[in-house]
């Protein structure tokens, strides 16, 4: 209960994105978005340190936007908001509707790209896989950055706001999230794989792949792509990627789990998503 | 509708907790009251160099702040090892050492901020390995001047130690076939009621009135007065609706800190426990380790048993030292099993002192006992259902302790449960990764004392006065009642239940051991059959009929047969008013002495079952060998009540019974590392979700008990008690491994699949 | 500083620092204490209530994002002072009540669920209580008490 009586004295409530990017360069070091507040308000829990004026987002119909067929995510878009996305998109559906409602309908997609640490947010192996791209606004300037380039930097980055991510999924293609969990829901997964495929006829013509909550962070995996592209997709091809990553990541040990069960089930999990995807 | 005995008859309190007005500890406030908090230890072991509260003191609107020097006493329900407040030795993480209580909490906080405290580390004995290892340092130097009311043995960091010994247990080994040993390791399993552990005290004419989310009230009470050394007629104990307990609520820890606080301060104290404080100091179920080893010939009969359990107590007794005591009765039991020789030692440890909750040691004693039968059973090549129906209790047997058996329903629940889930049979043919458990348990019924008063009102309605606690389960807000109202021909709305309070209803021992409607509804029958009595004698002056021809029911007192000649029941309370009195009536009940072997055993005070029940549980599983899940199929309980009282009540105790089950089987695990707990809030201490619970088939079985009401035994505690076997003889029977450790997580899954 | 939202159809101001958490606020400040807190974790779901038409955690929402928001609680839910909703007699019905602190967000995630999916299979109104942690039931009742509601059984 550390954050009952609340630690933090200001919240400012911006009327517009411009608004709410101008508040944020101007306060620097001592400010920081809030959009659905989970993260923030479990702060002083975890010991983790609060600032001292947080500029409040998640209500700007602009942010919460989503272009299904651009490819766009508003960055307060909400777990709830994007669990009716599908096609390219529906590894993100998928990502998301892991969360319980009432935490998924607050929390938003920029929440779980600047969390940190957290390696179990779901979103991120999903956009990893759609090739996204992150939207940032730092005062009045706009810029585009890989999201593996935004992942790799300190997050979030003071006195900037994400203003939306932009998927890049190749028309066609077809994608799938699965997450393993101890008990059948409602917590973090302990390994999770996103998949996005294109096929050509039976053949996997490209393939991402990506992993959530084994390593510190979620990271793209070139050689289980490898492994999957130019042949059909198959028990044996999503296997062998499975091993692939495995061989070749550090998982990390944490109370849900330890590391060896995370690189041992991967196997399992690009199976499952590769089922899902052929349908068999 | 007159209520019936059998009837699922409504709950009193469900109206006001649909709408959210029930008043629970969490929300119960007095006028002014004041916050407090409790400064505890971040170490598990230490010794306090410096304590200075001088600055805290100084605070705006810090009222009081009290240490060990304001409450020197110790207390404990067994051996009196335990202070309020740390004196000069920290021995948990979490352990109080001070305590505030200021206008507001940021004030209180603040406090707790100001004081100094500087301890200097002792070598931590966060095992049982270590705190039993030769020359350990003593967690308790002074154990030998403790007073210990039931004089159990002890020794050291021992802090409680049961030897059962019957039968020539050399001869039998010698003379045995086969000897089969296996040793079992399970976790803490915590209680995690979703309300905390809460109280609101204050000091008003030399007593303390504690209003307490508790689930013992008279235990409460007298810990309270122990604690502070005062009477245990100075401490009057009210208890506000209950947000779950599980038996994380039956003895005092809040209430003596927040008594001392209301004195110091002279306004009332709330204190609330935070989820990260619940874990701390919240008397889980302990952490233990069970060896066995049994003498069978080959067609499997049990010549002797020889056994082991070490149980984690944490840093101090609490009711340990008793629980105990009921280790040889669940691990030694269901089977008739020879010669037995068995020691249970209780091991003091610096973490969280442990305690029960629902089933106590008897969910990993029958873990064991019953994956010790499966063992067996493949061992000696016979059919795992075949080799207890060979072996288990029947009518005229012997517990362990020598009581003799009666009514015992284990053949009876063995073949009804075969009605419902057929046993596949050696052999049979099987889908990979599936397989099926059983697990047998007698339970007892906790046969702890009560009182009780009813009283006819003046409108024909009736109040039932008593101290028997409602935590949830329905025993107080439906099956007490229904008792009254089925006795004297009532409305299930038409029985009005007091709140629990020390001060006005007679002794109750407490929501434990599925005891309320056992115990108490025995004491509220014989108070409502008072009642009846003289409602019967009223009724038959007034309608000038034999008292023998007269019925109750739907409010009036009627002859039989005879619609038209009736009174209704306020106008007999009214008229009885002038003529002898108000119609009021009292029942109090104890549990008959119950013989056994005396000289048997030592170290115990729970040596014979009362209430006995008898319960079969079947598991039907799947494991998916890439990833170490386990999926329930389907799971089916035989569960003999005595008599169903309340069919929904009951089902509502078998469910939840069965899915904290199977938390504890699979993934509940409060973890401890050198002392420091790593579990201390719902992110990584798993409780099932409603996506956890397997379809479930539910046989009830009715083999009446001679002493309880209506025939009825306790029905709430024991559903957890079989799960963890069932299950983990399942899993082992899927993979062809044994499981002998719990949860039963995928990874102790994929480890034993790689094993 | 003073936050203006709506609760229950009531328009209620609260003087508050904006960091009050929307549980606390509603049952400290306005009384409301059918509105439980289990774990200030957002994890146990005692405290859910829905602001704008969705279900939040109310022990990790700052009372100032729900500035001039309609928020339902518990208390919100019965026809009248006399009548139960559906929900809450079904819930009772199938014994869907035991120590009845998981009630309250319980009610509100189904009355949700209800209101956005009016026939949910067993697996989505499973799905849906799975942010909600019931330590007494084993869910039992309160999954039959939606489905019949759901089914108009009820």
């Amino acid at each position: 209960m550390a954050t009952r009586y609340g630690d933090i004295p200001e919240l400012i409530r911006a009327s517009t994105v411009d608004e709410a990017a101008a508040e944020l360069a101007r306060l620097g070091e001592d400010g920081e978005v809030i959009a659905g507040g989970t993260w923030v308000m479990l702060g002083p829990l975890y010991r983790r340190p609060t600032r001292m004026h947080y500029v409040a987002v998640g209500h700007l119909e602009e942010l919460r936007h989503i272009d299904a067929g651009g490819g766009s995510i508003g960055a307060a878009a909400t777990h709830t908001d994007l669990a009716a996305l599908d096609g390219e998109l529906a590894v993100l559906a998928q990502a998301a509707r892991g969360t319980p409602t009432a935490i998924g309908n607050v929390a938003t997609v920029a929440g779980n790209l600047c969390a940190s640490p957290y390696p179990a947010a779901d979103l991120v192996p999903a956009l990893l896989v759609l090739d996204a791209t992150v939207e940032v606004a730092a005062g009045s300037e706009r810029s585009e950055l890989p999201l593996s380039e935004f992942l790799a930097g300190e997050r979030p980055q003071p006195g900037t706001l994400v203003t939306r991510c932009v998927t890049h999924a190749p028309t066609g293609s077809r994608s799938r999230y699965e997450r393993l969990t101890v008990r059948r829901g409602g917590e973090e997964a302990v390994a999770s794989v996103a998949l996005s495929v294109d096929f050509d006829g039976e053949v996997v013509a490209s393939a991402r792949v990506a992993f959530g909550s084994v390593e510190e962070l979620s990271a793209r995996c070139p050689q289980a792509e490898q492994e999957l592209t130019g042949k059909p997709l198959s028990e044996e091809s999503a296997a062998a990627a499975g091993e692939a990553v495995a061989a070749q990541m550090e998982a990390r040990d944490g109370l849900d789990a330890p590391g060896w069960y995370r690189l041992k089930v991967l196997p399992a999990l690009v199976k499952r998503a590769a089922r899902q995807l052929t349908g068999s | 509708m007159t209520v019936a005995i059998g009837d699922s008859s409504p709950r009193i309190d469900g109206e006001a907790k649909v709408r959210g007005t029930a008043l629970y500890g969490i929300d119960y406030e007095e006028p002014h009251y004041l916050h407090g908090k409790i400064l505890r230890s971040t170490v598990p072991a230490g010794r306090i160099t410096k304590l200075d509260t001088s600055e805290a003191v100084k605070i705006p609107g810090v009222l009081a702040v009290v240490t060990a020097e304001d409450v020197p006493g110790r207390w404990g329900h067994v051996t009196v090892d335990q202070p309020v407040f740390a004196t000069d030795v920290v021995r948990y993480e979490g352990e109080p050492i001070a305590a505030v209580a200021a206008e507001t909490w940021n004030q209180a906080r603040a406090a707790l901020r100001a004081i100094v405290l500087e301890i200097e580390p002792l070598e931590v004995l966060g095992t049982m390995q270590e705190a039993m290892a030769e020359g350990a340092r003593l967690l308790h130097p002074g154990w030998e001047s403790y007073r210990n009311h039931f004089n159990t043995p002890r020794e050291g960091n021992l802090a409680a130690i049961v030897d059962l010994r019957r039968g020539d247990i050399d001869a039998a080994f010698a003379k045995a076939n086969h000897v089969i040993e296996d040793e079992f390791e399970v976790q803490r399993h915590h209680q995690a009621s979703i309300e905390p552990r809460v109280c609101t005290a204050r000091f008003e004419n030399g007593r303390y009135v504690i209003h307490t989310s508790t689930q013992w009230p008279f235990n409460v009470r007298d810990g309270t007065a122990g604690y502070l050394g005062v009477r245990t007629s100075d401490v009057r104990i009210v208890v506000p609706t209950v947000g779950g307990g599980f038996g994380g609520k039956l003895i005092p820890t809040l209430e003596p800190a927040a008594a001392l606080l209301a004195r110091r301060s002279g306004r009332p104290v709330k204190l609330v426990n935070t989820r990260k404080e619940e874990f701390l100091s919240g008397c889980p179920r302990e952490n233990a380790v069970v060896r066995v080893a049994s003498a069978v010939t080959s067609d499997g009969e049990i010549l002797g048993h020889r056994s082991e359990v070490l149980m984690d107590n944490g840093a101090y007794g609490g009711e340990q030292p008793v629980v105990a005591g009921l280790a040889p009765l669940m691990l030694c039991s269901n089977y008739r099993m020879g010669a037995i020789s068995h020691t249970t030692k209780l091991v003091y440890t610096n973490t969280p002192p442990t305690g029960p909750f629902r089933g106590v040691l008897a969910t990993y004693c029958n873990f064991a006992l019953e994956r010790h039968a499966d063992h067996i059973a493949n061992e000696l090549g016979i059919d795992r259902r075949e080799f207890r129906l060979r072996n288990i209790y029947v009518d005229g047997d012997e517990s362990a302790t020598g009581q003799r058996l009666e009514g015992v329903a284990f053949s009876d629940a063995l073949e009804r449960l075969d009605e419902v889930v057929p046993w596949p049979g050696l052999g049979a043919r099987r889908h990979p990764y599936q397989g099926v458990g059983i697990a047998c348990t007698v339970w007892n019924t906790n046969s702890m004392p009560s009182g009780a008063s009813v009283k006819l009102n003046e409108d024909g309605t009736a109040t039932l006065i008593s101290s028997a606690t409602e935590i949830g389960t329905g025993a107080v807000a439906q099956g007490l009642p229904q008792i009254v109202a089925a006795e004297l021909g009532l409305d299930a709305g038409d029985v009005v239940v007091s709140r629990p309070d020390t001060d006005l209803a007679a002794y109750d021992g407490g929501a434990q051991g599925g005891r309320t409607m056992f115990m108490a509804g025995e004491a509220v029958l014989g108070a409502a059959r008072e009642v009846r009595d003289q409602v019967l004698d009223a009724a038959a002056l007034k309608l000038e009929a034999d008292r023998g021809d007269l019925e109750l029911a739907d409010g009036v007192a009627r002859v039989a047969g005879a619609p038209d000649r009736q009174v209704s029941l306020a106008a007999v309370a009214r008229a009885e008013l002038f003529r002898a009195g108000p119609v009021t009536g009292a029942g109090r009940h104890t549990h008959p002495p119950v013989s056994f072997d005396t000289g048997c055993v030592t170290g115990s005070v729970m040596t014979t079952f009362t209430g006995a029940s008898y319960h079969v549980h079947l598991a039907e599983v799947e494991v998916d060998p890439e990833t170490g899940e386990v999926t329930i199929l389907r799971y089916a309980v035989a569960q003999d009540v005595g008599k169903i009282l309340n069919p929904q009540a009951i089902r509502g105790q078998i469910y939840g019974g069965v899915i904290q089950g199977v938390g504890y089987a699979l993934f509940e695990d409060l973890r401890l590392d050198e002392g420091i707990c790593l579990d201390w809030g719902f992110a990584s201490y798993r409780l099932p979700t409603a996506l956890d619970v397997p379809p479930i088939d539910v046989v009830l079985l009715e083999a009446e008990d001679p002493v309880g009401p209506h025939g009825a035994k306790g029905v709430a505690e024991a559903p957890i008690i079989p799960v963890a076997a069932a299950i983990a003889n399942a899993v082992s029977d899927a993979i062809g491994k044994p499981i002998n450790s719990i949860p039963i997580t995928p990874f102790t899954v994929l480890e034993a699949l790689n094993a | 500083m003073a936050h203006a939202l709506t609760v229950n159809g009531r328009d209620v101001e609260v003087e508050v620092p904006p960091f009050y958490p929307l549980a606390v606020v509603l049952r400290e400040e306005l009384g409301l204490i059918g509105t439980k807190t289990g774990c200030f974790e957002g994890r146990c779901g005692a405290c859910v209530v829905i602001v704008n038409g969705r279900t939040v955690a109310s022990c990790l929402y700052p009372v100032a994002l729900a500035e001039g928001a309609v928020v339902r609680t518990v208390e919100g839910l019965a026809d009248s002072d006399e009548r139960l909703s559906d929900l809450q007699r079904a819930v009772l019905e199938h014994g869907g009540v035991q120590c009845g602190v998981c009630t309250p967000g319980v009610l509100m995630t189904l009355t949700n669920l209800l209101e956005t999916n009016p026939a949910p299979a067993e697996d989505e109104v499973r799905s849906a209580l799975s942010g909600n942690l019931c330590r007494c039931t084993g869910y039992q009742g309160i999954v039959e008490a939606a489905l019949s509601v759901a089914g108009g059984a009820s």
